[in-house]
């Protein structure tokens, strides 16, 4: 019973049978569940991971689709703008969904768009011109083209310069307190002057006073009835030796009938008196403030002086060459310090206290005696009454005038012309006796005269030959430069909208160099005067040329400062190279003006530009619309500013690319004739920096300098402001031009040099090649100079310079340090927008180039649904089951 | 007699785990090896789609280098520099880029750049390890099986046909073999569109 009970209970258990089965039925099934969603999980991970790689290869042949203009041309990337982006893609997306087989079923429409244009956003502009210069190995080209490292030597060097500056800084401030010095010295001569011509219409009014008295004199004896008034001449010789007084009857008819003549003399009297004043307070006043003036200018200027002489020297290297450059320049100065210093200490001696004091007594005295004998104190009422009849006139003024009429001897009347000349001294003499009997201010004049002629010999016969030779030629030979047809080229001219300038900040430094040129003009004049004031308005000129020079340089040096601190930034420094080699190389300036241009079909024409950028586009075939005008082409300095100042108000625009499109990214105005006389300055004011050393070292402009004695400070100006001129004249017309220079073009020894490679290098340029050699530069520097200066074999001049640069190596420099890398990259974008607009306008009038579709990335989303293999692993609720992909790839 | 057979009888249910072991995991384990064999077949054909993506986006760009860097312009200092950095530097793997005009030429030298991409990214263009590989994942006769001969080329678009047998890993003489064809069309950059 037991056992039937046992055996119902374990009816299902039959020993082991069947344990194997069902232990693998309990491990396998999560074993082979889990191995299934293993298979599931990596089909899924497998075609998200394929799908998304169609995605993205799709969107690379879409990418594939790019704007072949903008490739050829720039070397850049943007979806072409007549690709259907979304369609294309989805077409890619369709027909190559095969591959993902059934595992995903797409359940939306693929949508997929263009982002990041090209044109519109600056980081991938950036990086793409930089991906595109690293690609063509640029960087190595252009390590090699400027040899950075002797550039960046060179540069080092320059950095030094901040201490020529320095010196040039208190040059200009003793410029200033020789200029302050020799205004001091030209008011004290003035002054001095005005006494001596005081002093002259002291005698000729005392003179006029005289003979007014004798012709009343002769009036009055040739009139009866006023002789019939006279007192009786017997009584009175028994007291002849007292002058009797006239009586009131024979004053009162003078009056009434000669009123004139009495009043013409108190007028002559007062003139005398007022002149005679004036020398009083020019003796008591003025002469002291003016010599104090003066001296106190002078020690300012000697102070100057010293104060030159006592900066640092460059370096030890740089040192004799630097002390001869300082002596040559300094010892000018001193001269014309040591001239108007002597002219003090003269002007000091003769005109001592002593001299000042005793011309005051005799003034003091003049004064009283004017004054005594005439009665002057109310001759103001007498004078400014009216009606002058005998009761209107004050008790006073009868006596003073009967005082005056009764000092002539009535009693014996001699009509000869003798007799009444002789009167006349008499009456100078009684009214002016000692100031006439004394040398006193014949002495004074004569001193300061003497003065003047040592000034005017020291001035006029030693430098006037020197200055009127020397600078005039030198003006004339930058004057013939600075008309020369070289600050633009109006065939090559441009319009960009959106752009702007604030102004020219060379307009200050070119209206100096006018002032320069005018004052040269009053030195031609001739006359101590006119010389020394003509030096004066080039000092004058040279400060503020200096001032404003100063300003641009020290601007220039502060951005070559941030480029070389880019150096401890490599990165940066490297991409700031690349975008500026870039610009350098991929777009044509003025330098690739071809020699011809053509008439086209459409009443315009086109100019011819050689040369081709990085991507071997040629230049000549970019797309340039045809213009009909040249544009306004002004020559010289006034079309240079015209130019800029009409760009600044707006006023100017020029039709649209002709090849300066380096010059717009370097300027960015909406003239490209502007932008090309921007440039030109940048340029120039590049060379103005790298000549400075040259200009101070060359001992030809040091002796050109010291020929020219108080002038040399305008000598240096203006070789400073050719050299770099000629330089600049050169880099425009496809020349090259040391980096350092050894010799100044501007010399006696240079110019023919000049003339020669400038002749040859513009050949081309028939209208340039003639101006220049209507210029005659050559013959206004080389014959008359030739004497002043040390060496002027011309074929021992040397300029070639260890390195040397074209204007596209100056534009890549002006590019790194002064132009901000932002601009440059907006001025990139306008140009390629400007570009392509053209480019397929004309291929296809309708179709409008957009900037903001010049896209370079493809962002794609596509909604998909996950298959499973194994049915029952199909969860479609399940989030992983649909997903949504989204892929972005650019260039 | 008797007492044989029953001790026979007692003894008739031993080895009866061993029986049935014998029996059931051998279809476990080929339920396993089934699986195992699903998922070889889902990655081989996963390696095939993803060798033939990245060849044919790695062949739609040679066009570009090969007319922007293949051909050297001795009047321009950058593309001679850029030459000769494509030859000195860079070591040119015909698995991986070619400077020969494929695309413009026979469908037979186009298919043999085809093929050497696909093995370039298959197996770093080993065609040992390609085939070790392939045989892995049960292509027919490893590289020689790939059939490349649909790849064509029309206007600017590229299209990497391959057709190959792929067999499960139990083949029963044929009998689970299947044929495979996948394609991808790729635009070809700086082709003109014919």
């Amino acid at each position: 019973m037991k056992n039937k009970r046992k055996k119902k209970q374990y009816r299902f258990i039959n020993g082991a049978k069947g344990v194997i089965s069902l232990f693998l039925c309990i491990v396998m099934t999560p074993i082979l569940s889990v191995a299934g969603m293993l298979v599931e999980f990596s089909r899924y991970q497998g075609a998200t991971s394929i799908a998304e790689e169609l995605m993205d290869a799709s969107i690379l042949s879409v990418l594939g689709n790019y704007d072949e203009y903008i490739e050829k041309r720039f070397g850049l990337f943007a979806v072409s703008q007549d690709c259907d982006i979304e369609k294309t893609y989805e077409n890619l997306y369709q027909n190559n969904s095969a591959i993902l087989g059934n595992a995903i079923d797409q359940t939306s429409f693929s949508n997929a768009y263009g982002i990041n244009s090209l044109l519109t956003d600056e980081k991938v502009l950036e990086q793409q011109i930089l991906d595109f210069s690293e690609s063509t190995v640029l960087t190595e080209v252009m390590l090699e083209d400027l040899q950075l490292q002797k550039l960046l030597d060179e540069l080092t060097k320059l950095s030094n310069i901040t201490d020529i500056f320095s010196k040039i800084s208190k040059m200009k401030d003793l410029t200033s307190a020789v200029k302050d010095m020799v205004k001091s010295g030209e008011k004290l001569v003035e002054t001095v002057e005005d006494i001596s011509t005081s002093i002259t219409n002291v005698k000729t009014k005392a003179t006029e006073l005289s003979g007014s008295i004798v012709e009343l004199y002769k009036k009055l004896m040739n009139d009866t009835k006023f002789v019939a008034t006279l007192p009786d001449s017997d009584s009175e010789s028994e007291n002849s030796d007292d002058t009797e007084e006239l009586g009131s009857e024979s004053v009162k008819y003078v009056i009434e009938t000669y009123i004139n003549s009495v009043r013409d003399i108190y007028q002559r009297a007062q003139d005398l008196y007022d002149e005679v004043i004036d020398i009083k307070n020019a003796v008591t006043v003025d002469i002291p403030s003016k010599i104090s003036k003066f001296t106190t200018d002078v020690n300012k200027a000697k102070a100057a002086l010293n104060e030159v002489k006592n900066t640092k020297k460059v370096t030890d290297d740089e040192k004799s060459k630097e002390e001869k450059v300082t002596n040559d320049s300094l010892s000018v100065l001193d001269t014309i310090i040591s001239e108007i210093e002597s002219v003090l200490n003269k002007s000091v001696e003769k005109l001592s206290t002593d001299t000042l004091n005793s011309l005051k007594n005799e003034a003091d005295l003049l004064v009283e005696t004017v004054k005594t004998n005439l009665g002057l104190d109310d001759v103001d009422q007498f004078l400014n009454i009216e009606n002058y009849s005998w009761d209107n006139l004050s008790a006073a003024t009868k006596d003073n005038i009967k005082k005056v009429l009764s000092q002539l001897d009535y009693d014996n009347w001699d009509s000869s012309d003798d007799a009444l000349e002789d009167l006349k001294k008499n009456i100078i003499d009684v009214f002016l006796p000692d100031i006439f009997s004394t040398d006193t201010y014949s002495d004074i004049v004569y001193i300061l005269s003497d003065a003047i002629s040592l000034a005017e010999d020291r001035f006029i016969n030693s430098v006037k030959d020197s200055i009127s030779q020397i600078l005039t030629n030198l003006v004339n030979s930058i004057k013939s430069m600075f008309e020369l047809d070289v600050f633009y080229d109006a065939d090559l001219c441009a319009y960009v909208t959106g752009g702007g300038n604030t102004g020219s900040p060379y307009e200050g430094f070119l209206t100096a160099l006018q002032k320069v040129m005018d004052a040269k003009e009053k030195i031609e004049n001739g006359g101590f005067f006119n010389v020394i004031g003509g030096i004066y308005d080039m000092l004058d000129a040279t400060q503020k040329a200096w001032t404003t020079m100063w300003n641009i340089l020290q601007d220039t040096i502060g951005q070559i400062g941030t480029f070389i601190e880019y150096i401890q930034n490599p990165k940066e420094l490297y991409n700031m190279f690349l975008v500026s080699g870039y610009s350098v190389h991929n777009f044509p300036n003025r330098t690739n003006a071809g020699d011809s241009k053509w008439e086209t079909d459409l009443s315009g024409y086109r100019v011819e530009l050689v040369g081709s950028s990085l991507t071997g586009y040629s230049f000549n075939e970019i797309a340039r619309p045809i213009i009909s005008t040249t544009g306004a082409k002004q020559t010289g300095i006034s079309g240079l500013l015209n130019s800029i100042k009409a760009s600044a108000s707006g006023s100017e625009t020029h039709l649209t690319f002709m090849g300066a499109e380096l010059e717009y990214i370097m300027a960015g105005t909406s003239s490209e004739i502007a932008n090309q006389a921007i440039v030109f300055m940048q340029t120039y004011v590049l060379r103005l920096l790298l000549d400075i050393v040259a200009v101070f070292s060359d001992t030809n402009v040091a002796a050109m300098a010291s020929a020219t004695g108080p002038a040399a400070f305008v000598v240096y100006l203006l070789v400073l402001l050719g050299e770099p001129l000629i330089d600049t004249i050169f880099l425009v017309n496809g020349g090259e031009a040391p980096l350092i220079k050894s010799n100044c073009y501007l010399t006696p020894m240079g110019i023919p040099k000049m003339v020669s490679q400038l002749l040859s290098i513009t050949v081309q340029n028939e209208a340039l090649h003639d101006s220049i050699e209507d210029a005659n530069l050559e013959g206004k520097l080389t014959d008359s100079i030739a004497n002043y200066v040390n060496e002027n074999d011309y074929e021992k001049f040397t300029n070639d310079g260890s390195i040397n640069m074209d204007y596209d190596t100056h534009c890549l420099i002006i590019l790194l340090a002064m132009t901000k890398k932002e601009n440059v990259l907006k001025r990139i974008s306008n140009l390629i927008y400007f570009e392509s607009r053209y480019h397929y306008s004309q291929m296809n009038a309708e179709f409008n180039f957009d900037r903001n579709k010049a896209y370079t990335s493809i962002i794609a989303t596509t909604d998909v649904k996950f298959n499973s293999f194994i049915e029952v692993f199909q969860f479609n609720d399940v989030s992983f089951m649909e997903t949504k992909f989204s892929v972005t790839r650019g260039y | 007699m008797k007492e044989i057979f029953r001790h026979y009888k007692m003894k008739s249910e031993n080895g009866l785990i061993s029986l049935e072991a014998c029996i059931v995991l051998p279809i476990f384990i080929m339920l396993v090896l089934f699986v195992y064999g699903i998922m070889i077949m889902f990655c081989g054909q996963h390696l095939m789609a993803h060798t033939l993506i990245q060849s044919a986006e790695s062949l739609s760009l040679d066009p570009y280098s090969t007319e922007r860097l293949g051909e050297i312009n001795l009047t321009e200092a950058s593309s001679l520099v850029n030459f000769l950095y494509s030859k000195i530097f860079t070591d040119e793997d015909k698995h991986f880029s070619s400077s020969e005009k494929w695309y413009g030429q026979t469908d037979d030298n186009m298919r043999t750049a085809v093929k050497d991409r696909f093995v370039g990214f298959l197996c770093g263009g080993s065609e040992d390890q390609a085939d070790t590989m392939l045989d892995f994942f049960g292509v027919e006769d490893g590289l020689d099986g790939l059939d490349f001969t649909n790849t064509k080329i029309e206007g600017n678009e590229l299209t990497v046909t391959i057709k190959y047998k792929q067999e499960f890993i139990f083949n029963f003489d044929g009998l689970a073999s299947f044929d495979r064809e996948q394609c991808f069309t790729v635009v070809l950059w700086d082709v003109k569109e014919q």
